[in-house]
């Protein structure tokens, strides 16, 4: 058992689900806890292990951290060694890391899953932060809700004591609006010198 | 790889959801990665510029250096090893989670409800377990305190803070658990004063004693 929990942030197995039911509640208290408590090993490991300078290491560890949420988020890690996996996630962060700083890429070498992700420069993602300000609390809570914290409509209809159109019906009005606030902004962006 | 203007502005309401639900997904992750790295440099404060020693390269010291550090080394190990651990109230929040007893062997329990969140507390289901206690018998003062750390280590601290302000009876059964668990509770909920104060009241033959003088000495 103990040797189970130290592969597992020392979590027990219900620990880990009530982890991820709280992450999936919009709640990241007990994640952070778990995570921030485990920081130090992750960048010294890097450091160790890849002679990882330590401000890299950190900013490996980090994205690390977020890309950790969304996978427990969306039910793709299951217990056993979330250490190991944590600490791969972050050598794998750190080496793409170290390799777009060189990286020229080939034809040969291109990666087609890149092909389907969606770009986002600093300026559209700063103007969406904008627009995101001006949407009302109903509708950050529920696109939150779907898009963040994974949960399916019909779970958040639930939660909102709605029927399952109502808030089909609703996203769609709420990302209408997050749109056009959006596209206003950058109107009002493009019309600038 | 499509840009995200060109998605929003496709005329497709899958396309431009797609764009908004990456963008809105980003804009999350950047506002938590602002809260951890806030959160973790004072974590790291101490442990970073010491990592930063791990892999820096060796120049060529003298051996006196050598044996000055071995010096130093052996006199940190000895008064690390007599230090009580450093542990923050985050960490021991969840170092003692507590088993209820159970139902009394051979007595028949009529109380449907307290088995039920006897169940979910020892299967700890906080969720769970503070919706049973908080449906049973709350005169109780049983009930009172499993809901109370039902809530604590569910991390809704101001809720479990209403019970175990109702257990600080001196003749309480739970006098000393209270102690520690409400002093804990307060800290984390960000009323540090006042859980300090509830710390410092732990006596020296009481129940985590050595832990409340380690978190008080901070």
């Amino acid at each position: 058992m103990s040797a189970d929990t130290s592969k597992n942030f020392h979590l027990s197995e219900n620990q880990f689900t009530e982890m991820v039911f709280r992450l999936q509640s919009g709640d990241n208290a007990l994640f952070k806890q778990v995570f921030i408590a485990h920081s130090a090993d992750c960048i010294n490991y890097l450091q160790v292990t890849y002679k990882a300078e330590y401000d890299e290491a950190y900013d490996a560890m980090l994205d690390t951290m977020i890309n950790y949420r969304q996978r427990l988020v969306d039910g793709k890690v299951s217990y056993g060694n979330l250490r190991f996996l944590f600490l791969q996630m972050a050598s794998q962060h750190y080496i793409r890391q170290q390799t777009a700083k060189s990286k020229v890429v080939s034809a040969d070498q291109f990666d087609e899953a890149e092909e389907e992700e969606v770009t986002i420069s600093d300026d559209q993602l700063a103007m969406l932060g904008h627009a995101w300000k001006d949407l009302g609390e109903v509708c950050k809570d529920l696109l939150k809700m779907n898009f963040y914290d994974g949960l399916k409509l019909n779970e958040i209809a639930k939660k909102m004591d709605k029927t399952d159109v109502a808030v089909r019906k609703q996203k769609e009005r709420c990302l209408e609006q997050l749109k056009n606030t959006y596209l206003t902004y950058k109107g009002n962006d493009d019309d600038r010198f | 790889m499509t840009d995200f203007d060109k998605l929003i502005q496709s005329g497709s309401e899958d396309q431009s959801e797609l764009a908004l639900n990456k963008g809105i997904r980003t804009l999350m992750d950047q506002q938590l990665r602002h809260e951890l790295d806030k959160e973790l440099k004072s974590h790291l404060h101490q442990a970073g510029s010491s990592s930063q020693a791990v892999v820096r390269k060796m120049f060529p010291i003298k051996w006196l250096s050598i044996a000055a550090s071995f010096v130093v080394l052996a006199i940190a190990t000895f008064w690390w090893l007599n230090q009580a651990p450093s542990v923050s109230p985050q960490q021991y929040a969840m170092a003692d989670v507590i088993k209820h007893p159970g139902l009394t062997k051979g007595q028949e329990n009529p109380d449907a409800k307290r088995a039920e969140a006897i169940t979910a507390f020892n299967a700890q289901n906080w969720q769970a377990a503070a919706t049973a206690w908080s449906a049973a018998d709350l005169k109780a003062e049983e009930s009172r305190y499993y809901l109370a750390l039902s809530y604590f280590y569910a991390g809704s601290y101001a809720n479990a803070n209403t019970q175990f302000v109702t257990l600080t009876s001196a003749n309480s059964v739970y006098s000393q658990e209270v102690k520690w668990f409400y002093g804990l509770s307060l800290i984390l909920n960000g009323e540090k004063d006042r859980g300090n104060a509830l710390l410092a009241t732990i006596k020296k033959d009481e129940w985590h004693y050595q832990e409340a003088q380690s978190l008080l000495s901070k």
